[in-house]
């Protein structure tokens, strides 16, 4: 092959969302500049109660790939989450709760961030909690949705996730594929060919049809079947960082009002993540194989939901990051690169993470070795760091238990302890270079888990207390008046349309 | 009630501060020596010796990436903004061999088009701006006749 060729023949292998995404993604991106997606599809590893849980950059994502939202949530029986609701009930050494919003809390008061003045405000005797001040939070507790406008937009971000069938969501994503032009192959198994420089030269599909291309992505999950079974590309463990090394996955009913949110349920032996959507309401539960059996697990989850369970599955976590994502002439995206908790829904949002880095550095001819030195730079931060957001979970939650116990006693990554040093020392968040998770969120989980700053950025001393209070004031009513104008989370699911799958 | 401030120097604040002064330090650095060593003085000793002289690996990295695709650095923390580096780079007459692929989805006519509808709108933008000496003499002049008017009243 010429070097001075575009380099015009992709060819993905994987199943269900990995694949699916990613092939829509580089065609949808792509297509026109003349590269040709093949996508090998394995079979499905999904289950009729696996609900995608996402994070709110994904909007965006999907409007690039031309996705249309009402469309999109009606095919997946899909809902709106404005956050996550933290709730620790009895039996876990106290009862708190709070919620983690994907949006802002609180406007900045005279040019000065808004947290440090709620934080010395607390200090004198303020006795509004930090999420009364969050548009999403107060919006989703009276189960609104948010529709953004010109004065949301002024006061700060109010942003969204989803919770969809996961089933669906692969389904409509390999239609929309199809419609590309994307040639597609069933295939039960497709091993590498190598060539003597020791790239991928082919895919051999059951033995049989043999699938030239250029370069070749791994979406085959956690199998890692190109690059980790291949090209022997091994994994640097994540295991040290985390208590929680299974999941239960299994469905609940439907709520008779659709919650606007996901909630996550702290028990001793681990927590349970509800993620309602039109259909049914997907239950996750974490926990540790060596604090709890399979049936002890099921037993918390079906507890903590206060529902009957169905479509009961158990699976391991051996969180993990591959030590190259592209090697040679083979890209990993999703979970064939890196293995995460299941802790704030972190995975369709790493997989796009890997796609759109991709399409940012994607080869204009053969030679790419400079493109793939960058790609594993910035992955391998990208993971890091939320990688430390989830460990911050771990390593402060204030829970009785042994799991808890078991995760305050993990590592915990260099970045993220001086992370929690500088917020406790002056309630800052060191701005770090590729971060998914906003300052917002980290205060939202510092405050949330008890972390109490000692000190506050002597800046916003200049402002007179007065002033806090009407600002206070104003944002509390900005927050009120918003929030009524909303329609319900249902009432606006009703006006899309609802799913003819829920 | 708030605690008492510490009289001390908090060691907390003073690693985020390194850390911070660091990554702001190390990236005007590059900046700043990329002016010396991309040069083309040949002959001339201070600038053959900035030309070859050994580079940091962060700087090499960001030449890297231009010179094969014209990519940017992609850092959002950074005094020099991602134009003054492309300013640089292609005013100091480094090559980019390559491109970003995303680029090839519009067919090269669309592309010259686009480009000269822009710089024909940059052009009509400056032709309808006063120039500086006119700017300034008006500007200084308004000045003084508000300042006259403050001390009348």
């Amino acid at each position: 092959m010429s070097t001075a060729q575009p380099l015009s023949r992709v060819v993905v292998m994987g199943r269900d969302v990995d694949l699916w995404l990613c092939v829509t993604a580089i065609s949808r991106a792509l297509g026109p500049a003349g590269v040709q997606v093949t996508a090998i599809a394995l079979p499905t590893r999904l289950r009729p109660s696996d609900i995608s849980a996402t994070l709110p950059p994904l909007e965006a994502f999907h409007s690039k790939l031309g996705l249309k939202e009402p469309s999109l949530i009606r095919a997946t029986a899909g809902s709106y989450s404005l956050g996550q609701n933290f709730v620790a009930g009895f039996g876990v050494g106290r009862t708190s709760h709070f919620f983690h919003a994907w949006g802002a809390y609180g406007a900045p008061i005279d040019g000065s961030a808004f947290f440090p003045c709620w934080l010395k405000a607390t200090r004198y005797g303020l006795k509004l909690s930090y999420q009364d001040f969050c548009l999403n939070a107060v919006a989703a507790k009276n189960g609104r949705m948010l529709l953004p406008d010109e004065a949301t937009s002024a006061f700060g971000r109010t942003d969204y996730g989803y919770h969809m069938q996961t089933m669906a969501y692969a389904g409509y994503l390999k239609s929309i594929a199809a419609n590309l032009g994307v040639k597609i192959y069933e295939a039960q198994i497709g091993l590498a060919e190598r060539d003597e420089t020791g790239s991928i030269a082919a895919l051999i599909l059951d033995g049989s049809l043999r699938i030239e291309g250029e370069l070749f992505v791994d979406a085959t999950g956690p199998d890692a079947i190109l690059i980790g079974r291949s090209l022997d590309v091994p994994t640097d463990s994540w295991r040290p960082y985390f208590s929680a090394d299974r999941v239960l996955a299994a469905r609940a009913p439907a709520f008779t009002k659709t919650p606007p949110f996901a909630e996550i349920r702290i028990s001793g032996t681990g927590w349970t993540a509800l993620h309602p959507n039109q259909a049914a309401t997907g239950v996750l539960h974490a926990y540790s194989s060596n604090i709890s059996s399979d049936e002890a697990a099921l037993e918390s989850a079906s507890a903590a939901s206060a529902a009957k369970l169905a479509d009961v599955s158990f699976h391991p976590v051996n969180a993990c990051v591959r030590s190259k994502v592209w090697e040679g002439n083979c890209v990993a995206v999703g979970g064939s690169a890196c293995v995460l908790d299941p802790i704030h829904d972190v995975d369709v949002h790493a997989l796009q993470l890997g796609i759109v880095h991709l399409l940012s550095l994607f080869p204009v001819t053969g030679q790419f070795a400079v493109e793939r030195a960058e790609y594993n730079r910035i992955m391998r931060r990208s993971y890091e760091r939320i990688l430390d957001f989830q460990c911050a979970f771990y390593a402060l939650a204030p829970f009785d238990g042994e799991f808890w116990q078991q995760a305050r006693g993990q590592s915990v990554p260099q970045p993220l302890s001086r992370k929690i040093d500088t917020f406790r020392a002056r309630a800052q968040i060191g701005p770090m270079e590729d971060e998914t998770f906003l300052p917002d969120s980290w205060q939202a989980i510092f405050v949330g888990l008890g972390v109490t700053p000692e000190s506050w950025p002597p800046t916003i001393d200049r402002i007179p207390p007065n002033r806090f209070r009407e600002e206070f004031h104003r944002t509390l009513e900005f927050i009120k008046g918003k929030v009524l104008e909303q329609p319900t989370h249902d009432g606006y699911l009703d006006s899309i349309g609802r799913s003819s799958a829920a | 009630m708030p605690r008492p401030r510490s009289a001390g120097v908090d060691t907390r604040l003073v690693n985020e501060f390194n850390r911070l002064n660091e990554m702001q330090y190390e990236r005007i650095r590059d900046f700043l020596i990329l002016h010396y060593t991309a040069n083309r003085r040949v002959g001339e000793p201070l600038w053959d010796y900035t030309r070859s002289m050994p580079l940091p690996d962060s700087l090499v990295h960001k030449l890297e990436l231009f010179r094969s695709r014209a990519a940017l650095p992609s850092h959002r923390y950074g005094l020099f903004a991602r134009e003054s580096w492309l300013a640089v780079l292609v005013g100091q007459g480094i090559v980019a061999g390559g491109y970003d692929r995303l680029a090839d989805a519009f067919p090269l006519s669309v592309l010259e088009e686009r480009l000269s509808e822009f710089r024909n709108r940059i052009q009509t933008n400056v032709d309808a701006m006063t120039s500086h000496d006119a700017f300034i003499a008006n500007y200084a002049q308004a000045m003084e006749i508000a300042n006259s008017e403050v001390a009348v009243a």
